[in-house]
């Protein structure tokens, strides 16, 4: 067996087993898909240490930029370094066209959903969603009924993570549209394969996405209040250094070249926002804030929040300011009104989702909740108002206690939770102890929604489960990351 | 510039600065002592401490002056604010929370002594200190050199030259105000008064500039005119007072507070009166000065940062809240 491999030059890849699942790789047959033709020769050609040095170069350029996050719990805040997988997950030109045809139409569904919300209620009304999972929503802001923001746009910043089942096939797992992160790693991950694989991409033809950034500021400019003029002050809002994502901040402010500011840097004077500066105070006309709605201001939320900035609400509510995004867009995607999105998509466009949803069990609705109760063993169940793989049991993996917990847990507040069969992730070929394994991956494009529409850079966060048949990919959760390259034919 | 910002460059680059000083100081009166016949050593280990404005503090931890426990004090104590160790990290976070204003240089400079100082073999560095010291003040150099030469002259930057020269300005001052009356009250004849002074000179750095001034004469009154009054020699008084002066200039034009105490100080120091020149008399006009230097920080802080910082308690809340936001 091992000289057979040997044989075929190929020490590493050769002896890739994609196993049972849907491999982004290799086909059922074995053979390398036609898009990851080029990859796979390359690392059939690779030597063992040629590709020690690879993963040394990869290591360093992560360690001199000090890309890195924080994972709470460890000790005093350390700075890990974001594990990254130096083997690209590549998306051929048509299945990204799918892709991108069907964020886009998601988003604009689900901007429109928020504006319906916090407007007429009109979907409300027609009960196509069911009116007390609104209400019930922790994330609804009463506080902002009434409030249109500029463009009526409320989710400019999206992340919407995406996972293919056993037949190949896209599905959306949730919508990020509070603070979604991880932008940094994309755009780094990419910088880091380059000097890694630089040949390959000469002749792969691999989109490029370095214009993020700018496309980001260009979307904040067009939301700016009609009294900015024609070149608005825009800030970066960060809850400061201690935060998990403090380092994509500090990179995208840079990136921009625009300020960023900690909640002590602002001050509302007479409903306006200004920064504090050595010459005074200067008007600002956009926030995009990385603050959760909980703390961003003390007079209007929670009292005792020492990140936020009294009185920007009210200098929001009178439109002189613009927060992005908006306050109030987790009721979107409050993971009980998840199951909705393909249906606000019919009603406020008339066309039929293109990407569909995983299907899922609301524990807010009798019937479903008899299920949740009865399959815990199978399902996947979430608490709707946490993210980042917090709060969550995965059924067939999880002892019997934890299973009897949070049957008792579900029952106690049904509104609380939802539950989803276990999804049969796809694998790709991920450098971990040594060797080429099938790691389950997911892949979290980001969607950008300004006031003349939408933008999707090509590409996105691929993160992977690391440990040894886990499928929770979060990076809190010690998953990783994958550059993700576009075709563009 | 954000107020915040500016603030937190200025107190990065006079931590930096604090740190060399600190360093400097210990390393002179480490060797000065060996070779001087200095009668009593923990009087002159005392001098150190309350040069530095610590003697209350220190006393809560230790009984006896010995060259022991004032380094240890001086260099890693958790109750000495001021001990290199805390300056060193102090100065680390400020620029932590500024890293995209200040170059990749500085940042590789001001950590790379954060973690020297951090790894130290603290009884290896206690036994043959001089490696270590000049370690510190090599990394305190690196980190002013980089400033200089790659980050931008701009607005930051003279936040950086302000903090780092107030700071120079203010510990040549102590030094002369607690060596000068020393040095004057020795007879001319005892060999001592020369060891004093020569220590006076190194703990300025300034043995060598001095020397090819005045030659190897020794004149008390000579060496406290260079030391503050030189517009020339980097770590005099007014030297430092104008390089201050000019960046507030460059920052701010040539009105405000900060402008009128830091000109007249400069003013002051350049077409003042020598005046009484024995021990009392000089410490008494430097007291002066020292407390001109204080008035020209509080002006730069109420003009530049008017900060609003959090009380002590409230710190680990807000880490908390930053932690669990997004």
């Amino acid at each position: 067996m091992t000289e057979h491999a040997t044989d075929q030059g190929a020490g590493l890849i050769a002896g890739y087993d994609a196993g049972a699942f849907f491999d982004e790789m290799i086909d059922a047959s074995g053979a390398a898909r036609p898009h990851y033709r080029a990859l796979y020769d390359r690392l059939a050609a690779l030597t063992d240490d040629g590709l020690q040095e690879r993963i040394r170069t990869a290591n360093a350029f992560f360690q001199t930029q000090g890309i890195g996050f924080t994972v709470y719990g460890d000790q005093a805040g350390t700075d890990r370094i974001f594990p990254f997988d130096l083997i690209p997950r590549i998306v051929p030109a048509d299945e990204w066209a799918h892709i991108e045809g069907g964020l886009a139409q998601r988003i604009r569904a689900l901007n429109l959903f928020l504006g319906d919300v916090y407007g007429t209620q009109r979907i409300l009304a027609e009960g196509v969603v069911p009116a007390e999972l609104v209400f019930g929503s922790r994330n609804l802001r009463r506080e902002l009924m009434g409030v249109e923001p500029p463009g009526g746009v409320y989710a400019h910043v999206a992340g919407i993570d995406l996972i293919r089942d056993d037949e190949g096939r896209y599905l959306v797992l949730e919508d990020n549209l509070r603070t979604p992160s991880g932008v940094s790693y994309m755009l780094e991950s990419r910088q880091a394969l380059k000097r890694i694989f630089a040949s390959l991409f000469d002749r792969s033809g691999v989109r490029g996405i370095d214009q993020y950034p700018r496309e980001l500021l260009e979307t904040l400019r067009s939301v700016a209040p009609t009294g900015a003029g024609g070149d608005p002050t825009i800030v970066l809002l960060t809850p400061g250094a201690h935060n998990s994502a403090y380092y994509e901040h500090s990179f995208l402010a840079r990136q921009m070249g625009i300020e960023l500011v900690e909640s002590r840097d602002l001050v509302v004077h007479r409903n306006r926002v200004f920064t504090r500066t050595t010459s005074g105070l200067q008007r600002v006309d956009v926030v995009y804030r990385r603050i959760d709605d909980d703390y961003l201001d003390p007079l209007a939320f929670r009292p005792d929040s020492l990140l936020g900035v009294p009185g920007i609400l009210n200098a929001y509510r009178a439109g002189t300011v613009t927060l992005a995004n908006a306050v109030g867009t987790g009721v979107a995607d409050d993971k009980a009104l998840y199951p909705y999105v393909p249906a606000m998509i019919r009603f406020y466009l008339e066309q039929e989702p293109i990407l569909p949803n995983v299907p899922t069990y609301v524990g807010a609705i009798p019937d479903d909740l008899e299920v949740i109760l009865e399959r815990i063993d199978e399902l996947v169940v979430k608490a709707v108002d946490q993210s980042g793989g917090y709060g969550m049991l995965i059924g067939p993996a999880a002892t019997p206690e934890e299973r009897d917990e949070f049957r008792k847990r579900v029952s106690a507040e049904p509104r609380n939770y939802v539950a989803q069969p276990t999804i049969a992730l796809s694998r790709h070929p991920t450098f971990v102890r040594g060797g080429l394994y099938g790691c389950h991956v997911d892949l979290r494009p980001f969607v950008l929604s300004g006031a003349e529409g939408v933008r999707i850079v090509p590409g996105g966060l691929t993160r992977t489960a690391l440990r040894e048949g886990s499928l929770v990919v979060n990076s809190s959760q010690g998953g990783g990351s994958k550059d993700t390259w576009v075709l563009d034919a | 510039m954000l107020s915040r910002v500016a603030e937190s460059l200025f107190w990065t680059a006079r931590y930096v600065e604090r740190a060399e000083d600190v360093t400097r100081l210990l390393d002179v009166d480490y060797h000065a002592l060996l070779d001087a016949h200095v009668a009593d050593h923990g009087e002159a280990w005392h001098r150190l401490v309350s040069l530095l404005g610590e003697d209350a503090a220190y006393r809560e931890h230790y009984d006896a002056f010995t060259a022991q426990n004032v380094a240890e004090w001086l260099l890693w104590h958790d109750g000495n604010p001021n001990a290199v160790v805390s300056c060193v990290t102090t100065a680390r976070e400020n620029a932590r929370s500024v890293r995209e204003q200040i170059s990749g240089e500085m940042w590789e400079a001001i950590n790379g002594l954060f973690l020297l100082v951090g790894r130290a073999n603290r009884r290896a560095v206690t036994r043959g200190p001089h490696a270590f010291f000049e370690q510190v003040r090599n990394g305190a150099h690196r980190f002013q050199g980089c400033a200089d030469a790659t980050m931008t002259h701009g607005e930051p930057y003279e936040f950086i030259q302000l903090g780092l020269h107030l700071e120079r300005a203010a510990t040549t001052v102590r030094v002369v105000r607690s060596r000068y009356p020393l040095a004057v009250a020795l007879a001319d004849d005892d060999p001592a008064r020369a060891y004093e002074l020569i220590a006076l000179l190194k703990s300025c750095s300034a043995f060598e500039a001095y020397v090819k001034r005045h030659g190897a004469t020794f004149e008390p009154l000579d060496i406290a005119e260079a030391l503050v009054r030189s517009g020339q020699f980097p770590r005099a008084a007014l030297y430092c007072l104008r390089t201050c002066a000019e960046a507030v200039a460059r920052i701010a034009g040539d009105q405000g507070a900060p402008q009128r105490v830091l000109g007249r100080l400069c003013a002051d120091i350049e077409y003042g009166e020598t005046g009484d020149a024995s021990g009392a008399g000089v410490a008494a006009t430097l007291g002066e000065l020292l407390a001109g230097i204080h008035r020209a920080g509080d002006a730069l802080t109420k003009a530049f940062f008017s900060s609003r910082a959090l009380p002590a308690s409230a710190v680990s809340i807000q880490e908390g809240q930053q932690q669990q936001c997004g």
